[in-house]
């Protein structure tokens, strides 16, 4: 039996998304994607946080490699909001051209 | 000349209050331990030369350490302020037979009271008449010197600085006025514990010993009520010497105003205290500097404090400063430090030195809030370091004051005020001290990582912000201050994901990572400080970034009308971003 790997931490996590993203060339839209986000973070309804972040995890074919991830959040509302705002950082840090990104 | 082989037979006979052996420790009580400190620096050349390690470990009879003390502390009160050459030359003789007639003394182990006495008044007399031959000598040729015909004869002792020991009669002016001989009988009646009316019946506050409060403010009032022969009997026997030599274990420092300050290292550890003020005191005959008086002395605590080891010591030091004081002689500000190694390595992080840490928070033109006075004029230098530090070691985080004081320049309109960058070194101080990374050490390493990160996020936020319209760049200042200054993380959050997407600009990728990093660290603060999500000390750098922007001459050039430095309080409404 194989031990749990580690989840990655807020960081990490909006790299990953940030990098998925840019690597399926995906267009991201800031009125339709960023901004609604942002206004579900404003608020305190964490289980739309988590369906919201299911969605994005299945259209970005990452819901394997991060599902333990929201297995382990799901209960801990304070959680939920960290890794959505993560969630939301990786997305607008894709859709940046000035500097190519994150400018690494 | 005076015969000074006669056995003991003075006015005070008897034996001094103490024989045995006795170690010397720090009480807690910073007065006492100033005044133990002070103890020791009377005795440096004459109990011990270099370190009072004896002393302290209780390797000196006590009778023996009184009987020194006697000698070393009116030798340490002969004048010094005499301009006449042969007069001076006289009382230098004084000094030199002084020390010469107590080694014989103590070898011939002639160490009571009365032969401390009997000596002592013997050479002061003797002295006497030699001044006054002087004197004699210069009314004959009616010199124009400062002994000439009419005025008295110089006195031999001095008083203590600011007539702190007025109320003890030995350095009371109207029994100088019976001559030096009878200060001497009173001191040693004192030392014996004899003086009855000082011991036993005054009230050991500011009515003894101008130095100390008065009863009402002392803030340990158990010591407030207490005499001097209760703390013989219970703290030490040498107590009562200790509290004469209080102004003996400060060091006095001037401030740039010339105004006269003392200041006292306390610590837990009687030795550590002692080397600390033996530092500072060489510091200030060396330099006679005014301007980085008291900066020069915290960089010797600072020095001290980065070699220390024991963590119960480290959390138990507290730099106490006096003065100035007033022409009642009361101590008009009592301002009390308390220092750990945290505060000592990020003062003295990356090699950087106090003076230059000063200069940076010092002397820039602006003045934050009623936290941070920065950039007085350089006269104001003490006020604004002493404000500076005693956030950082009273673990006060300035970066709230700081971005208040952002807040506040954008809101008035008010012109350009530079860019004061060195608001950084608070953000990092407070960054550090927060995650409370010093407790292991390493908070000067810690101190500077974060310093560079944080100047990072600082250098990308300008980028970003540059060429933005000036409203614009205003209301995200207003907008991310009100958030943190209201405590409100999750709309600061918020606000700022909203700034950073809607501007594809340089430097964005940056600000992107240092929030994801907010987000990282926001766990380890729930789980060991209060709870709070953003830290103000995080947050800082972002909006110092915008706000040198926003104040540069060179932001809002496409703005609306050029309608720079307008009173913005009228203009913003809070809104969230969108």
């Amino acid at each position: 039996m194989g031990t749990a790997l580690e989840p990655p931490s807020p960081s990490q996590f909006s790299e990953i998304i940030e990098k998925k993203i840019r690597d399926m060339g995906a267009e991201v839209s800031m009125d339709r994607s960023v901004y609604p986000l942002l206004e579900i973070a404003r608020g305190e309804d964490h289980y739309e946080m988590l369906w919201h972040m299911m969605r994005i995890f299945k259209i970005l074919e990452v819901d394997q490699e991060l599902g333990g991830l929201l297995a382990r959040i799901q209960d801990n509302p304070y959680e939920i909001k960290r890794y959505f705002y993560a969630l939301i950082i990786g997305i607008i840090g894709a859709t940046g051209a000035a500097e190519g990104g994150r400018g690494r | 000349m005076l015969c000074l082989t006669m056995s003991a037979g003075g006015g005070n006979a008897g034996s001094w209050p103490c024989s045995g052996k006795i170690e010397l420790a720090a009480t807690g009580n910073w007065y006492l331990d100033a005044g133990a400190v002070g103890f020791l620096r009377i005795l440096k050349g004459w109990t011990f030369e270099e370190e009072p390690m004896d002393i302290i470990e209780g390797r000196v009879p006590c009778d023996h350490l009184l009987f020194d003390y006697s000698f070393a502390f009116w030798s340490r009160r002969i004048n010094d302020d005499v301009d006449d050459e042969r007069t001076r030359a006289v009382l230098e003789d004084l000094r030199s037979r002084m020390k010469e007639e107590w080694m014989r003394a103590r070898d011939g182990e002639r160490t009571a009271p009365a032969d401390a006495e009997e000596i002592l008044v013997g050479l002061v007399e003797e002295y006497r008449e030699r001044l006054e031959e002087i004197r004699a000598t210069a009314d004959a040729g009616g010199g124009n010197d400062r002994n000439k015909k009419g005025q008295n004869s110089v006195e031999i002792f001095e008083f203590a600085p600011g007539n702190f020991l007025f109320n003890f009669s030995f350095d009371n002016s109207s029994v100088a006025k019976k001559g030096p001989a009878e200060r001497i009988r009173k001191f040693v009646e004192y030392l014996k514990g004899e003086d009855r009316k000082v011991v036993e019946e005054r009230a050991l506050d500011r009515t003894l010993i101008k130095l100390l409060p008065s009863a009402e403010e002392f803030s340990n009032e158990f010591l407030g009520n207490l005499t001097v022969r209760d703390l013989m009997e219970n703290v030490s026997p040498l107590a009562h010497a200790f509290l004469i030599s209080i102004e003996a274990g400060l060091v006095e420092i001037r401030t740039p105003q010339n105004d006269r300050n003392y200041v006292y290292f306390h610590s837990p550890d009687l030795l550590l205290s002692y080397r600390i003020q033996e530092a500072i005191a060489s510091r200030q005959e060396a330099a006679g500097a005014r301007d980085s008086a008291l900066t020069g002395s915290l960089a010797d605590a600072l020095e001290y404090l980065v070699k220390l080891e024991a963590q119960w010591t480290l959390e138990n030091l507290l730099m106490v400063r006096l003065g100035p004081i007033g022409n009642d002689q009361m101590v008009r500000e009592a301002s009390y430090y308390p220092f750990d190694r945290c505060a000592a390595e990020i003062l003295l992080s990356g090699g950087r030195a106090l003076n230059d840490f000063v200069q940076e928070i010092c002397v820039q033109e602006i003045c934050v809030g009623q936290e941070i006075c920065v950039g007085r004029p350089r006269a104001r230098e003490n006020e604004c370091l002493i404000r500076g530090l005693s956030g950082l070691v009273e673990w006060r985080p300035l970066s709230i004051s700081s971005i208040e004081w952002l807040r506040e320049q954008v809101a008035g309109g008010g012109e350009s005020r530079g860019e004061p960058e060195f608001l950084l070194s608070w953000a990092a101080a407070d960054a550090t001290r927060a995650r409370r990374e010093g407790r292991d050490g390493g908070c000067g390493k810690t101190f500077k990582s974060r310093h560079n990160q944080l100047r990072e996020v600082y250098r990308n936020a300008r980028e970003f912000a540059k060429g933005a319209d000036e409203d614009e760049l205003a209301g995200w200042i207003l907008k991310l201050s009100y958030d943190i200054i209201r405590g409100d993380d999750n709309v600061f959050m918020n606000d700022a994901l909203r700034i950073i997407a809607g501007r594809d600009a340089a430097g964005r990728g940056e600000l992107l990572r240092h929030l994801a990093r907010i987000i990282d660290e926001s766990e380890v603060d729930v789980r060991t400080t209060s709870g709070g999500w953003i830290t103000p000390a995080l947050a800082l750098p972002l909006l110092l970034g915008f706000y040198v922007e926003w104040a540069s001459p060179d932001a809002g050039a496409g703005g609306p009308g050029g309608g720079r430095r307008q009173p913005l309080f009228t203009m913003f409404k809070y809104e969230g971003i969108g």
